[in-house]
């Protein structure tokens, strides 16, 4: 409602300039379940434009195919994603592949691997997420699972 | 088709040994000025016969039966008259009827509500009219732009909606029946209308009839009839001249303004008439253009229309008309997002365009058998072709080549003085040859109605009909439809009829909802052979009520109605997280309502108001929900400013409620960005009128559209038209 102007009718400046994701973290087996600490340098909820094919997640972070939680997600079970809608952000944007990334070494550019993905099925196959500007999706609920974690995407 | 055949016969023959005959002889005159009206249209109530007015305003109808018969008249620009005359046979009757000014017309005879002519008085379903005065004083130049103003109308895109009847489609299966000049138009494939189709200068009135309508017309009047009537030749050389150019004026915001320049739209319409006789000739011919306010939307439109009609004797006549429009237009189908509102999709390929063409060609043939039985023959072809731009090879390709043919023998028999009985026998052939149908694809329709009225003394008159289609489309088994209606009409007094009809009503499923399988604006349609006819009962109950007040006639129109609605054909997704639909037979919904609509002039006849409300309550019953895609309330008024006798200002007025609730997964599958964005819809238009004080008839019309530049969508992902401003000349010469 809120692109309802009192007297002009529809009004697109008045939408948001972002868009959100956001739901909850089902971690399978509970906190016993975590890995080692020496081996949990962060944990964040990454939302890829297309499935990525290599684990430099935050070179698509910055490459603009990718968006992900300002924090970590370690001591959470919720997260949210705010994606600005610039310029050259397709609108709708889709978001082919959701998921939760452990860092797992020290070298932040590369050492991620994924353990947990937004799915249609236990199989983890992943479910895609078409956004447009100022849209709130707030059921984007992912589980987690350290100790069996789904296909890794990358080569 | 034996009994049709059969009744016919015996109808011919007791008609012939009962023939006798009189002759009505008048003269129209102003009652103000005592001046001739010329081409005003005389007709006798429940009769063929008919006249227009000539150069001296005189008029001749022979070969009127001899029994007590109603006469009404009604001009442009005035208000109707009917005078009740008795014939005996031999007798010649002289009339002189004298018509009084009227702005705000209401034209007195429909021919829709009961394939007769009747005066809106004995008519016992709701009847909304819009003259060639109201669309000449709008500077409309579309069927769709005339039907916004008309109350319990919704236009969405390219569908219409009576008393929500329809929600949104794109324009396919069409719940209201479009006729022109009594021949349907509807086409073959989609069963949509198409709206620049029509000589819309030439236009002498659109009848819209509410309510279920298939007893006398069959599929599609599940939510009521649309006939266009189109002028009778002049009786004397008449050429009429209409040119409007104008701008779209910038919108608001920086992200919807895709051009620096406003878009410009013109228009020009010419019709020729003549009578040589009893020959009646009219020919008329028009182009628009469009930049549009919107990126992509362009358009193109040509048309042309001839009518042409011979009088072998009185009791004979033939009328021909044959249409052919042709439109050039970008493929434009919903916005990118609301951000950029005027802008198509960033994916849309921008080079393709659409082309499409209609051809429409009517034969009608009456005959007055006896004074007491006439028959209507009729026989037309309706074919529309339509291609896009791209490649046949390409995915995106589309194109189809539609025909409807369809031949109808109507019987009108005045049985006695008190029961007429309307009879007749109907056969459609649809065809289309479309890759999206797998090739050619064929439907038939076989029909035969009846209706009888009889009238209990002068006051009251019931109706009662039924008509009988068997639907048979390839490959599928037949299905029959039976259509009952019932209504009754009661006159109280002079000033106050009330009126109330039940009826059943059914729209055969189209060869595309069948057969179409293509990709169509992100969706994917799968076919759906075995889809049933969607059926529906409704009933209204309404009264009429024409006060006089200052010497000035009032009206007042009260309708309450309810329709419900079964197997309503809608698309519906294969799964929910897929853009693939089918069309299935799913909903079933309930319609309640009422309307109001008043109009007349008050402080001297310098100020006119003429006001239409329309409040629904629609209901899914499926999902015991807001029916999807309808506007529960709609208003609009007009209001008339005369500030001279040449000068006068009118302003249109037209509010609909938002839409409650629309199709989220079209939204939440990302096809339309932005599709749940819409708003209450608020539209002014103003418009100063000058008649200008020279030798032959001319007006300048300046017309303001969307004044307030009010921002709204009539359908999902579709900014609807922003302020526009045109001048428009019309001049007459004869």
């Amino acid at each position: 409602m809120w692109v309802i102007g009192c007297d002009g009718g529809l009004d697109p400046t008045a939408l948001p300039p972002d868009a959100q994701i956001s739901g909850s973290l089902i971690v399978r087996g509970g906190p016993a379940s975590y890995p080692p600490r020496d081996s949990l340098f962060d944990l964040r909820v990454v939302a890829f434009r297309t499935i990525p094919r290599d684990s430099s997640i935050i070179a698509a972070v910055l490459g603009g195919q990718a968006y992900f939680t300002a924090m970590s997600v370690l001591d959470s079970s919720r997260y949210t994603i705010t994606i600005p809608f610039t310029g050259i952000t397709p609108d709708p944007l889709r978001l082919e592949y959701i998921a939760v990334a452990q860092q797992y070494g020290p070298n932040v550019f590369s050492d991620w691997r994924v353990v947990g993905v937004y799915a249609a099925d236990s199989l983890w196959t992943p479910k895609a997420v078409v956004l447009t500007r100022g849209e709130r999706r707030i059921d984007i609920d992912i589980e987690i699972d350290f100790r069996n974690p789904p296909p890794q995407p990358f080569r | 088709m034996k009994a049709t055949h059969i009744l016919l016969l015996l109808m011919v023959v007791v008609g012939m040994l009962h023939a006798q005959f009189g002759t009505i002889v008048g003269t129209i005159t102003d009652r103000a000025s005592g001046e001739p009206i010329i081409g005003a249209s005389i007709r006798l109530s429940g009769l063929p016969q008919g006249a227009s007015s000539r150069r001296d305003g005189s008029f001749v109808i022979r070969r009127v039966p001899a029994v007590t018969v109603r006469l009404i008249v009604s001009a442009i620009g005035y208000h109707p008259a009917e005078r009740t005359l008795t014939l005996h046979s031999g007798d010649t009757v002289h009339v002189r009827l004298e018509l009084a000014p009227e702005s705000i017309t209401s034209a007195a005879v429909v021919v829709s509500a009961a394939r007769r002519v009747q005066s809106v008085q004995e008519v016992s379903t709701s009847v909304s009219l819009v003259d060639a005065q109201s669309i000449s004083e709008r500077a409309l130049t579309r069927l769709d732009e005339v039907l916004r103003y008309v109350p319990g109308v919704v236009v969405t895109g390219s569908q219409v909606s009576i008393r929500g009847s329809s929600g949104f489609s794109y324009g396919l299966g069409s719940r209201a029946l479009l006729l022109i000049d009594n021949f349907p138009a509807l086409s073959a494939d989609n069963g949509d209308m198409s709206f620049d189709a029509l000589p819309i200068a030439d236009i002498e009135r659109i009848e819209i009839v509410k309510g279920a309508g298939s007893a006398l017309y069959g599929t599609s009047a599940l939510g009521g009839i649309i006939n266009v009537i189109t002028r009778d030749a002049s009786p004397s050389p008449q050429l009429r001249l209409r040119a409007l150019g104008g701008v779209w004026t910038l919108p608001r915001f920086d992200t919807w303004r895709y051009r620096s320049d406003p878009p410009r739209l013109g228009a020009v319409d010419a019709s020729a008439s003549t009578s040589l006789g009893t020959l009646q000739l009219l020919a008329a011919g028009g182009y628009r253009g469009d930049d549009s306010y919107r990126s992509f939307n362009d358009s193109h439109r040509w048309y042309t229309f001839g009518k042409v009609s011979y009088d072998f004797s009185s009791a004979s006549q033939i009328k021909l008309i044959a249409q052919y429009a042709a439109d050039d237009r970008a493929n434009w189908l919903n916005w990118r997002n609301l951000r950029y509102a005027t802008l198509p999709p960033a994916t849309t390929d921008t080079t393709d365009r659409v082309d499409s063409r209609k051809l429409l060609i009517g034969f009608e043939e009456r005959t007055i058998w006896s004074s007491s039985l006439f028959t209507t023959v009729r026989g037309s072809l309706y074919r529309t072709w339509y291609t896009n731009a791209l490649p046949p090879d390409s995915a995106g390709h589309v194109s189809a080549d539609a025909t409807q043919y369809t031949a109808d023998i109507q019987a009108s028999y005045q049985a006695t003085e008190q029961l007429n009985i309307t009879a007749g026998t109907c056969l459609t052939l649809n065809l289309v040859e479309s890759p999206y149908t797998q090739g050619h694809r064929r439907q038939t329709i076989a029909s035969i109605y009846a209706q009888a009225e009889y009238c209990f003394g002068e006051r009251t008159t019931a109706t009662i009909g039924a008509r009988a289609d068997n639907v048979h489309t390839e490959g599928d088994a037949s299905g029959m439809q039976i259509s009952p209606k019932i209504g009754v009409m009661h006159r109280l007094d002079d000033h106050v009829a009330l009126r109330a009809s039940i009826g059943r009503a059914f729209r055969a499923a189209t060869l595309t909802e069948r057969y179409a399988a293509l990709r169509f604006a992100g969706f994917t349609v799968g076919i759906n052979p075995g889809l049933r006819s969607e059926i529906g009962w409704s009933a209204e109950a309404g009264m009429l009520y024409t006060p006089s007040f200052g010497g000035r006639e009032w009206t007042f129109d009260i309708a309450a109605f309810v329709a419900r609605m079964d197997d309503l054909i809608e698309p519906q997704f294969v799964v929910d997280t897929t853009a693939e639909i089918r069309f299935v037979n799913i909903s079933r919904a309930l319609l309640p309502g009422i309307e109001f609509m008043v109009r007349g002039w008050f402080w001297r006849e310098i100020i006119g108001i003429e006001s239409g409300t329309t409040v629904m309550a629609p209901r899914d019953l499926v999902e015991n929900a807001t029916l999807r895609f309808r506007h529960n309330v709609q208003w609009n008024t007009r209001v008339l400013v005369n500030l001279t006798s040449a000068l006068r200002v009118h302003a249109d007025y037209r509010f609909l409620s938002r839409v409650e609730r629309i199709d989220d997964r079209i939204v939440q599958l990302g096809l339309v960005p932005d599709g749940d964005k819409r708003v209450p819809i608020h539209v002014l238009d103003l418009r100063l009128l000058w008649d200008v004080p020279v030798a032959v008839p001319l007006r300048l019309t300046l017309n303001l559209r969307n004044a307030l530049d009010y921002y709204y969508t009539e359908y999902i992902g579709n900014l609807g038209p922003t302020r526009h401003i045109s001048l428009q000349v019309e001049w007459m010469l004869r």
